[in-house]
């Protein structure tokens, strides 16, 4: 037997090591702009979820006392329980508002599992395989890309009729699109990599190279493109609700809010704009400074 | 004779070329015609520059670039005509070690998995508490602590990830590994500890090895055999106790030559090596002898036809018909 030299370095010491999924905890959580926007999410969710039970109204009811004279009666007050004030309809805002985020983060998180399921499925067969069925595979993309597709479901909405699967199957036909020319690209280049070719040489089956060797590589760029692509998602849905296609009544989103408080401006009742607006951007700031958290997290490297 | 190489050409149609016919200029010729034969227990050391097609052969071997002509024989039987299954039967008796130790290993599995992978590839029905045990068995083959198994590749440093890559090429008890410049990313002081594990190990297990390496003093410490290439021909075959006294082809030599000598005064004045121009596009088509461009000895003859690859001396093959043997007497070198 070859008596074997160990090296004796801190690595002797026995016990699991620091995956690369640790490492990027770890700077994560040096990365004081990603944590405040991950805490803001949270308490966004948190209030999109639990803010109606604290609030003695619904968000259908309408306030009658208000109705006529929303500028005085219906503003944001603690006394009178409409701590966000009320719509021209003498609704409850807070209550709406919440029910407006719940629905914005839902379109959103629905929208980039779509993509993240759909598109690097596509995108690592696609990359994996090559040749003519990546040919195939990727000119569809781009022909999928090139329809107008807002206007295709603008059109589809008024057909119809307006509904919220209308709205999913719009936003799940476009969501995947960019994902899978992203995977793809990726796994070209993991691809050529030596471990992928040293699991050739070893044996290792088509199917379990990218399941075992290719995936767990993507999933960091995955991740990251998946939390930008949320707050996208929203603006999409918003901008929609905001033409009045969208989500209907009494159902609402942040894009219909916005879209009413907007419209009514003018009539000194700003708050109606104010409220839905600020979580809004506080929503895209959060999202778009929690990925590019996680990038640098995973990426150390580009780290300036 | 464990693995028989038979005129193997391996050609590349470069991109941008619409006829894709044979001899057209676009297609580029990696392996012209290269045979050789291995033994078990034997090291054969191939070397040669940069796009010398050393690697191609490695990777024509274990089937990861399609061969145009001639034939691989492993034990016996073609490889061109095999199925998948007896393919993957034979990637447990063939195995690799690459360039790169760290970008061999995947980053996110444990060097324990990394190193069982082969096993649960070619044995299905072992216990997982078997793997376990033969996987740190290896690891103390290779000077590796199995307390490591759970760490990952990133851990580790150059030399140590080789010797995790050698474990992984180990585990299935090959009779071929196939060793691709397996020392060139490696400071000089690990080079020497990773050398002579590979020979070690080969003596104990009895594995053959195919040494690719641009560095001669590393091929002769291993090899029994050596194989100078040059732009995917064979130049010259000899026995590496031979390669520096009776060594002839002007190649060879100038390979010899060209190794520095770790002494600044007499590397300042020594003659260095001459050789004229880069090597030739690998595209232009050639007619004679490759090496004829750049060689100090050519003649005119020496373009016009083929030179072919005789056998000069027991176990000696050249591919120069002009150069002289060197006379029996030690040469000091």
């Amino acid at each position: 037997m070859i008596t074997a030299r160990l090296q004796s370095e801190s690595l002797s010491e026995p016990g699991p090591g620091r995956s690369l999924w640790q490492d990027a905890r770890r700077r994560i959580r040096q990365n004081p702009v990603a944590i405040v926007s991950f805490s803001i999410l949270v308490l966004v969710g948190v209030f999109a979820l639990f803010g109606p039970i604290f609030s003695g109204w619904s968000s259908e009811d309408i306030n009658w006392n208000v109705l006529g004279n929303v500028e005085t009666a219906g503003r944001p007050a603690l006394d009178s329980g409409h701590y966000f004030g009320t719509d021209q309809l003498g609704r409850d805002l807070f209550v709406r508002t919440a029910h407006g985020v719940r629905v914005s983060l839902m379109v959103g998180i629905i929208g980039a599992l779509i993509a993240i399921v759909v598109g690097t499925l596509y995108g690592t067969i696609a990359g994996y395989v090559g040749g003519r069925v990546d040919n195939l595979m990727m000119r569809t993309v781009d022909v999928i890309m090139s329809i107008p597709y807002m206007f295709v479901l603008i059109i589809l909405l008024v057909m119809f009729g307006q509904s919220i699967v209308l709205l999913f199957v719009g936003i799940g036909l476009v969501s995947w699109l960019d994902m899978a020319r992203i995977v793809r690209g990726q796994t070209l280049s993991i691809k050529n990599r030596e471990f992928v070719e040293s699991a050739i040489v070893i044996g290792v089956p088509p199917a379990l190279i990218i399941l075992r060797h290719i995936l767990p590589n993507l999933v960091g760029i995955v991740i990251v493109y998946a939390t930008l692509l949320i707050p996208n998602m929203i603006i999409f849905e918003s901008f929609i609700s905001f033409l009045g296609l969208g989500i209907q009544e009494p159902n609402t989103s942040l894009g219909v809010l916005i879209s009413e408080g907007a419209s009514q401006m003018q009539y000194g009742v700003l708050w109606q704009l104010g409220f839905p607006l600020f979580f809004f951007i506080v929503i895209q700031f959060g999202f778009f400074f929690l990925g590019d958290g996680i990038r640098d997290a995973l990426d150390p490297k580009d780290r300036h | 004779m464990l693995l028989q190489i038979e005129n193997v050409t391996v050609e590349f149609s470069l991109p941008g070329s619409p006829a894709r016919g044979r001899h057209s200029k676009n297609r580029l010729t990696a392996l012209a015609g290269v045979s050789f034969a291995l033994a078990e227990r034997e090291t054969l050391g191939i070397v040669g520059e940069s796009g010398s097609g050393k690697t191609t052969l490695a990777r024509a071997i274990v089937g990861m670039v399609p061969v145009q002509e001639g034939r691989i024989v492993w034990m016996g039987s073609d490889l061109s005509s095999t199925n998948q299954d007896s393919r993957r039967r034979i990637r447990k008796d063939m195995t690799m070690i690459f360039q790169n130790p760290l970008a061999s290993l995947n980053p996110r599995m444990t060097i324990g998995q990394i190193i069982a992978e082969p096993c649960q590839i070619h044995e299905p029905g072992v216990s997982k508490t078997e793997i376990r045990r033969r996987v740190a068995e290896t690891m103390e083959w290779v000077g590796l602590a199995p307390a490591l198994a759970n760490r990952y590749p990133h851990e580790f440093s150059g030399g140590q990830c080789q010797r995790i890559g050698i474990a992984r090429a180990l585990i299935a008890r090959p009779r071929l590994i196939i060793c691709d410049e397996p020392v060139a990313a490696l400071d000089v002081s690990i080079r020497a500890q990773i050398v002579n594990l590979l020979k070690q190990l080969q003596d104990e297990f009895g594995i053959s090895m195919i040494m690719i390496s641009h560095d001669l003093s590393v091929i002769r410490h291993v090899s029994h055999r050596i194989m100078v290439m040059y732009l995917g021909h064979v130049m010259e075959v000899i026995p590496s106790r031979h390669l520096l006294q009776k060594s002839c082809h002007p190649y060879t030599r100038t390979l010899i030559e060209s190794v520095p000598v770790p002494d600044p005064k007499i590397q300042k004045t020594r003659e260095l090596p001459v050789i004229k121009s880069d090597p030739p596009l690998m595209n232009t088509p050639a007619s004679g002898c490759r090496f004829a461009t750049r060689c100090p000895i050519a003649r005119d003859s020496c373009s016009d036809s083929q030179t072919a690859l005789l056998e000069v001396e027991s176990g000696h093959w050249l591919a120069c018909p002009y150069c002289e043997l060197p006379p029996e007497f030690e040469s000091g070198n």
